[in-house]
């Protein structure tokens, strides 16, 4: 059987002959980055063969096509190389990167009374554990001021953990991490279709609980709380992560109609998580689909359906998840924006960890100014570097109304950026950094993605007859729009214009309403009601959506 | 004033640049100087939406662009279809298009059919989410050449098999050539679920359904 050599990690693994190198990879539980689970479609699973003899491997044709310098140089697509003798595989080592994310943990949140659903009784040397009115356990002692829960933010891309005291409210500390299925697929479709098969499953919901066991274990460690003396953990996330961290096959999910096999607004038990014997897990109720706990857990960390006059409330991100809420009226959508914003199937795209850039501003002079995430060199271009780039291009002239680069000779943009526009393979590619560049095909991704978005909001608003000019406030939440500014979501077309001066950035909601799920037991109920009453606007059904689309494409 | 040829030409123009209004304009300017003749619908519209296409695949045009191309293509076939009476330009085959069941996503799919449609074929577009069935009793109602197959979504792709399946289970798998495409699909993909070909673009699609007309005409000429 052929051996392929793993050489950053110093690892031989055996094979059957036409096994591709990321399933030996896998097998071997060596981590080769593949976002798109290995279609062929994102070229991020880039690995390098040193001296392998002809006849040692063999390519198969992908989607993505490798550039020609790389080809040269041996790089191949670890899932369409098919290994047939000995090779040597250089696979870069990604968890050094990924330890640099940058992940947003606070939220904004509303006041509320401490009354968990768990509760606590001391008599004759015990302490009782209880479960709304249900008795569930029994301590030795008093335990009482021994009392923990998790509120955990489930992102596509990264995870955040909070640990709280049950009574007090406080916050002790909290951990963030990357989504370790996010190696393994990196968007939601990608990763129902992987979880469609057991296998699939196994694999993403192995990697989920055991990086919830290791942060619950270093939170404990950290904060010298027992873990012992967690009794309640919220899980707030899309429906397909709430899906993958329950264990539950999403296949309906990425089928049409596109329908959840759970409804959440109930307990499960925590049997997987070292946490209390007695321990369950909350679900706050699943809108839609496509619209899931974390935009509950965002309402009701938001108020929406509280506010006087319009509110439009935008989780942006792979599926851009919205709420319009207009006096106690809600409607809410999604919309497939495609993982551009994550960085995914853009030519330099990475994540927003070190050497990333995040900003981008054209001075009047035609000079620029940048800054990337750890002040390092610019390595590539994260999400909301991305965007920034777009925006500042378009607002100069470099990209023109139909996202078309427009040539030096034919543009009217300032003179010093002109030197940046040359041509790579024959084509027209901007530079903005040394080695960093945006080429047609990533402004054309970046049009597919944000006249998603707008699309969804103009369809949600359409539908709750609202005009732009009504809006009072657009709320943005999630870590992606966090590190956004209003212009560069404006200034291409994401937002329209009547929502300048109007647009906040909300932080993390997903996790503030999750604590308020796990502190005040009234809000489960509360909420398990008004999610009936939302509105589910279902775009793919309706024939105006194209046109909406269409148009919303252009800057 | 103008002659017909340069008329021809301005047709196929303000198709170009997306100009609705004019290319309606020109198209009555036609019909009302009586040059009305069927070959205006390949020298005008079909040449302004082949130079559309080929912007597009050359990245000067995106998804708008083109659609606009695609309207103002439209308002000038509206103005001399009733000149056509009934008559049709010979298509150069017939192809019958949609997006898998599981799949509801479909403006890909729409620009693959309107290019192909540009390049002179009948296009039988079944729309989306459709079961593998209907791709079949189309194409052997239709008497169609190629099936084109697309899916957005990895999670709908499976079901591209099935057509083929059906295909083969009725014993009619060499009357068609099925092509597949969309964002997840592969060549690797589409040999392993025994398509012909897999079309990277709109544009590709078109070369081989170009390459697989020309083989089967060869095919009869041997027979």
């Amino acid at each position: 059987m052929p051996q392929i050599f793993f050489k950053e990690q110093g690892q031989h693994v055996e094979v059957a002959a036409g096994t591709t190198i990321l399933q030996a990879a896998r097998n071997a539980g060596i981590i080769v980055e593949s976002p798109c689970d290995g279609v062929g479609t994102c070229g991020k699973c880039k690995v390098l063969l040193e001296d392998a003899p002809a006849g040692s491997y063999k390519v198969e044709e992908a989607h993505y096509q490798m550039p020609p310098e790389l080809a040269e140089q041996g790089y191949v697509l670890a899932c369409h190389t098919k290994v047939l003798g000995d090779i040597t595989v250089v696979a870069e080592n990604t968890a050094k990167q990924n330890k640099s994310l940058k992940i947003l943990s606070e939220g904004e949140s509303f006041s509320y009374e401490i009354d968990p659903y768990f509760h606590k009784e001391y008599a004759d040397g015990k302490t009782k554990v209880y479960a709304g009115d249900k008795l569930v356990g029994e301590e030795d002692g008093d335990t009482r001021d021994k009392f923990y829960g998790l509120a955990i933010d489930i992102g596509t891309t990264t995870l955040v953990t909070a640990l709280i005291d049950m009574n007090t409210g406080e916050e002790l500390g909290s951990m963030s991490a990357l989504n370790p299925q996010s190696l393994h697929a990196q968007d939601v479709i990608t990763r129902i279709h992987m979880a469609s098969k057991p296998e699939g499953l196994a694999l993403l919901y192995g990697a989920i609980r055991d990086e919830f066991n290791n942060t619950i274990h270093a939170l404990c460690k950290k904060l010298n709380v027992d873990s012992k003396n967690i009794y309640e953990v919220i899980y707030s996330g899309n429906t397909t992560m709430i899906h993958l961290a329950t264990n539950v096959n999403p296949h309906s999910l990425g089928q049409f109609p596109y329908t959840a096999a759970i409804k959440g607004g109930n307990t499960i038990p925590a049997d997987d998580l070292d946490i209390s014997p007695f321990g369950d897990i909350y679900l706050p109720p699943i809108i839609s689909a496509y619209v899931g706990p974390d935009i509950t857990s965002g309402v009701l960390a938001a108020q929406l359906e509280k506010k006087k006059g319009t509110t439009l409330f935008i989780d942006i991100g792979t599926n851009g998840e919205m709420i319009l809420a207009q006096d106690g009226r809600l409607a809410g959508t999604s919309t497939a924006a495609g993982p551009a914003f994550e960085g995914m199937n853009i030519t330099c795209g990475m994540r927003a960890g070190d050497g990333a850039l995040e900003l981008y501003q054209i001075q009047d002079d035609g000079s620029v100014k940048t800054h990337t995430i750890g002040d390092t060199a610019a390595k590539g271009i994260c999400g909301s570097g991305l965007l920034d780039i777009i925006g500042e291009l378009v607002r100069v002239g470099v990209i023109g109304k139909t996202g078309r680069l427009v040539k030096p000779a034919r543009g009217k943009y300032p003179e010093p950026l002109k030197a940046n526009m040359k041509e790579k393979d024959g084509k027209p590619v901007f530079y903005v950094a040394d080695d960093v560049y945006i080429t047609q095909s990533d402004v054309r991704q970046v049009q597919l993605a944000k006249g998603a978005i707008r699309a969804g909001v103009d369809m949600l608003m359409m539908a709750l007859d609202v005009d732009e000019q009504d809006v009072d406030c657009v709320e943005i939440a999630g870590s992606f729009g966090y590190h956004l500014r209003e212009s560069s979501l404006i200034d291409q077309g994401m937002l329209p214009e009547a929502f300048r001066g109007k647009v906040r950035f909300v932080g993390n909601t997903s996790k503030s309403g999750a604590k308020a799920f796990l502190l005040n037991k009234g809000t489960r109920t509360y909420m398990e009601n008004l999610v009936k009453d939302i509105k589910d606007v279902e775009l793919s059904q309706d024939p105006k959506f194209q046109d909406v689309f269409v148009k919303a494409m252009g800057f | 004033m103008a002659t017909k040829e340069e008329l021809t030409h301005k047709l196929a123009q303000a198709i170009v640049d997306m100009e609705v209004d004019e290319a309606e304009a020109v198209a009555k300017a036609i019909t009302d100087a009586g040059w009305f003749s069927m070959d205006l619908l390949e020298k005008g519209i079909a040449a302004g939406m082949g130079q559309a296409s080929q912007y597009y695949e050359d990245g000067e045009y995106f998804i708008p662009e083109l659609l606009s191309c695609a309207d103002a293509a439209e308002a000038a076939t509206d103005v001399f279809r009733p000149y056509m009476q009934g008559q049709a330009p010979e298509p150069k085959g017939c192809v019958v298009i949609g997006a898998i069941c599981g799949d509801t996503h479909d403006i890909g799919k729409n620009i693959v059919a309107l290019v192909i449609q540009a390049a002179g074929y009948e296009v039988i577009d079944l729309g989306r989410d459709v079961p593998a069935q209907d791709f079949v009793a189309a194409a052997e109602r239709e008497q169609a050449d190629v099936i084109a197959i697309a899916s957005l979504m990895t999670t709908s792709m499976n079901h591209m098999a099935d057509v083929i399946q059906l295909l083969e289970k009725r014993g009619i798998r060499d009357r068609y050539g099925v092509v597949v495409g969309g964002k997840p699909i592969s060549a690797s993909f589409a040999r392993e679920i025994g398509a012909d070909r897999y079309a990277a673009s709109a544009g590709a699609a078109v070369r081989i359904i170009d390459e697989w007309m020309q083989a089967k005409k060869q095919m009869q000429v041997a027979e």
